[in-house]
């Protein structure tokens, strides 16, 4: 800081000095601020869920179309009676929430409450397969259940609970 | 330099401070857009490629056997077969080529995914041969072949016909017609006519393999 010598100019000077660096403070943290407000209202606005929804339409791609190999590897040789359980691995959100993977005739679709994200495949199964029915949520332990029936195999899709109350104290899936 | 010189001064520096601050952030998003671009993989364009080669090279309607490719089969080979035999597959274009031969073709598949498998490709011919045959005569098949016509001629009497041993055709009273025998296909056979003798013209089908590459492309 500048120090008083008397003189005339320097008053006047003070008089102007002390009002620049207050303001100018001032000035700066407001731009600062509407600065820093201003890039996270179109970062977080704009920018990132679109990502997150672009990025989140990539994993269903991919979670969909590995349920579908893993449903296709889980139909097991022709035999004269075939019961099997198959486990199988799901993200367990996609985007921040649940979804669902259901049977829609011959094709496996992923049902996500965000309508952006959404993906479907066709299921490629030997002709002995005649039914293919049940539903998948995220979350749960989703296994495949293939049984036999007078008209050919069932491909059920399930979860774990749901098997082993059926499976009566014989063992876990 | 005066008081007025400092505070602007600092402004300034500010703004440039700010200035580098957006183009960092706008620098990020670009490397962030770059960086989703280069994982987008098309899984399902894959899988439908993937579920192509596999079925084409084991399913009965266009394999002899699997990975051995029945020419015969090709010309024949429409789109909606390609649908029905491989159904993750509808919907998109595609283009299946074994060898140089374009088999099926969809749409414009270029940029998409490609699969390629090395198959045999089996095509049949079949050769005649004539010859005289007396008790105890062998003639061997050069070339393998699931069966063989034998036509015999009308005077002949040849009562027995062994193939590499095992007795295919017996008739006491002379074999005079057309007999088909199946043969194996892992032995080259040796067919051994006795009884009597008689012209025999032995029709076999072997089948002419030679390599190629089955490319199945699939795009959107």
């Amino acid at each position: 800081m500048r120090r008083f010598d008397g003189r005339p100019s320097d008053r006047l000077a003070a008089d102007r000095r002390a009002l620049t660096p207050a303001i100018g403070k001032a000035l700066e943290v407001g731009v600062v601020v509407i600065f820093v407000g201003v890039l996270s209202t179109s970062l977080y606005g704009g920018f990132v869920p679109e990502y997150r929804t672009a990025v989140g339409d990539e994993v269903a791609d991919r979670t969909v179309v590995s349920a579908a190999e893993r449903i296709e590897a889980a139909v097991p040789p022709a035999a004269r009676e075939v019961r099997s359980v198959t486990r199988v691995d799901l993200p367990t959100s996609i985007r921040g929430a649940n979804y669902r993977v259901v049977v829609d005739g011959r094709a496996l679709v992923l049902e996500h409450p965000a309508s952006d994200i959404s993906a479907q495949t066709r299921l490629a199964l030997p002709g002995r397969v005649a039914v293919i029915t049940g539903t998948w949520e995220s979350g749960a332990d989703p296994v495949v259940l293939i049984e036999d029936s007078p008209d050919g195999l069932v491909v059920r899709l399930t979860d774990r609970r749901a098997v082993a109350d059926g499976l009566d104290g014989e063992g876990s899936a | 330099m005066t008081a007025d010189d400092r505070g602007q001064a600092n402004l300034v520096a500010l703004a440039v401070a700010l200035v580098a601050l957006v183009s960092a952030t706008t620098l990020g998003v670009v490397v962030a857009d770059g960086a989703l671009a280069d994982a987008d993989r098309d899984p399902d364009d894959r899988r439908a490629a993937t579920t192509v080669a596999d079925r084409f090279v084991t399913a009965e309607a266009t394999t002899v056997r699997p990975n051995v490719i029945d020419a015969d089969a090709l010309p024949s080979f429409t789109p909606a077969r390609l649908d029905a035999l491989a159904p993750p597959v509808q919907g998109h274009d595609v283009r299946v080529r074994v060898g140089e031969t374009v088999v099926v073709d969809r749409g414009n598949p270029t940029g998409g995914v490609t699969v390629r498998r090395v198959v045999l490709v089996a095509s049949k011919t079949d050769r005649t041969r004539e010859f005289d045959v007396a008790d105890g005569t062998e003639v061997t098949l050069p070339r393998r072949s699931p069966r063989v016509d034998l036509a015999f001629s009308a005077n002949s009497t040849v009562t027995t016909v062994r193939a590499n041993g095992r007795v295919v055709l017996h008739d006491p009273d002379g074999l005079d017609e057309t007999r088909t025998v199946a043969l194996s296909r892992y032995e080259t056979t040796t067919l051994a006519f006795s009884g009597g003798s008689g012209a025999v013209s032995a029709t076999s089908y072997p089948r002419q393999t030679r390599k190629a590459t089955l490319e199945a492309t699939v795009g959107d």
